[in-house]
């Protein structure tokens, strides 16, 4: 058990969400992710989320469509489904819930540590 | 000073440092290795490869005469090594489950979880129907081999018809689920060809060297040229073989792809 491990196996979970949220926003290419998830200071591996966004389609959470570009060749652009944008509620739900608790737990516990010096 | 090649990369032509592709190659490999049991790995394999390929045009673009040590860095930095990889266990919905077992484990639960093997058409990669493609898939064999074999009975019996529509009408498509693709391909191999790669294609598939079925081909032709050359015409239409192997040549000519992409002539 250590700090890097907990760490990441926080991010791990959210990243799916976070990746869902940025496209719920509108068609997203790829490398658009990585920007929008780095101006909010989440860092992600290109690396990372293809294999994420592979799954997600897979699981039919996603779909994609070629969009030409005038860099080279067409980009795959990926949007939610239906059964996407379900998922998408869900996971949304349950951050909240625990984001709530969380947030809850960890001030209960700043409190206590003020009154016990 | 440095040698630079060019390399067919995602379908573009790449100047190249030759120690810059040997670090290119080798990330590949090791994307290979890591993604090995993943469900999707061609796909991913593909969209990472042409992030790379997209890198490698900008940079070109931007007035660089060729692709050296350190744009390959940056650009497998950027991207990651597969030991950086933070999902790369994970498997959605086990993954609490398995937290505490091995890697094997788990790269089993995630085959097994897909259930039961089911027969689909599939719409991804069709023809007509998609009944091949869905075959192919089922049978884990490769699309153009069941393409062959389903057109061989249609030429040749002319019963390949009509399973192909029943087939059509009974399996379910499979919507716009990718299936498999691990499979390993059969192509047309541009690098080893005498005259149309076909024969060096098939001994790569099989792995054989490309010898034997060079031979397999040209034995009954040549015995129809010389059976001819003797003048025994009635005699070669009533083996009716010879010619046979000449037709296939060309049938595979044309139903087989050439292998392009980068990876592929790597494989």
């Amino acid at each position: 058990m250590n700090i890097e491990n907990t760490a990441s196996q926080m991010r791990k979970g959210v990243l799916e969400f976070c990746i869902l949220s940025v496209i719920k926003q509108g068609e997203a290419y790829p490398s658009d992710i990585i920007d929008k998830m780095k101006a909010a200071n989440l860092n992600i591996l290109e690396g990372t989320l293809y294999p994420l966004l592979t799954r997600l389609k897979n699981a039919e959470f996603l779909t994609y469509r070629w969009i030409e570009s005038n860099s080279g060749p067409p980009r795959k652009y990926f949007s939610l489904t239906v059964k996407g944008a379900d998922f998408y509620k869900e996971l949304e739900a349950t951050w909240f819930e625990l984001a709530n608790a969380v947030e809850a737990l960890t001030r209960a516990e700043q409190q206590n540590t003020n009154l016990n010096p | 000073m440095k040698q630079v090649i060019n390399i067919n990369f995602q379908g573009r032509v790449v100047p190249i440092e030759v120690t810059a592709f040997e670090m290119l190659k080798n990330y590949i490999e090791s994307l290979n290795r890591h993604f090995s049991f993943e469900e999707g790995k061609d796909e991913i394999i593909n969209d990472i490869e042409s992030r790379i390929g997209e890198l490698f045009q900008e940079r070109i673009t931007k007035g660089a005469t060729c692709i050296t040590d350190s744009d390959v860095t940056a650009i497998i930095n950027s991207m990651g090594r597969p030991e950086d990889f933070e999902t790369s266990e994970q498997n959605q919905n086990t993954a609490a489950q398995n937290a505490q077992s091995g890697k094997e484990e788990n790269h089993q639960q995630s085959h097994t979880t897909s259930g039961p093997k089911r027969l689909y058409r599939d719409e991804n990669n069709k023809v007509f129907g998609g009944v091949c493609s869905g075959l192919a898939h089922y049978f884990n064999m490769d699309i153009t081999l069941v393409r062959i074999i389903f057109i061989i009975l249609f030429l040749s019996f002319g019963f390949g018809l009509i399973p192909y529509i029943i087939l059509w009408v009974v399996v379910p498509n499979s919507a716009d689920k990718i299936i498999g693709s691990t499979r390993k391909k059969l192509y047309r191999d541009n690098d080893d060809k005498i005259v149309a790669g076909v024969c060096s294609g098939i001994g790569n598939y099989f792995g054989i060297n490309s010898w034997i079925p060079r031979v397999v081909f040209a034995l009954p032709f040549l015995s129809f040229v010389f059976r001819w050359d003797r003048g025994d015409f009635p005699d070669f239409l009533r083996v009716g073989f010879s010619p046979g192997a000449l037709v296939l040549y060309i049938i595979l000519w044309m139903v087989l792809p050439e292998a392009n992409t980068t990876a592929e002539n790597w494989k």
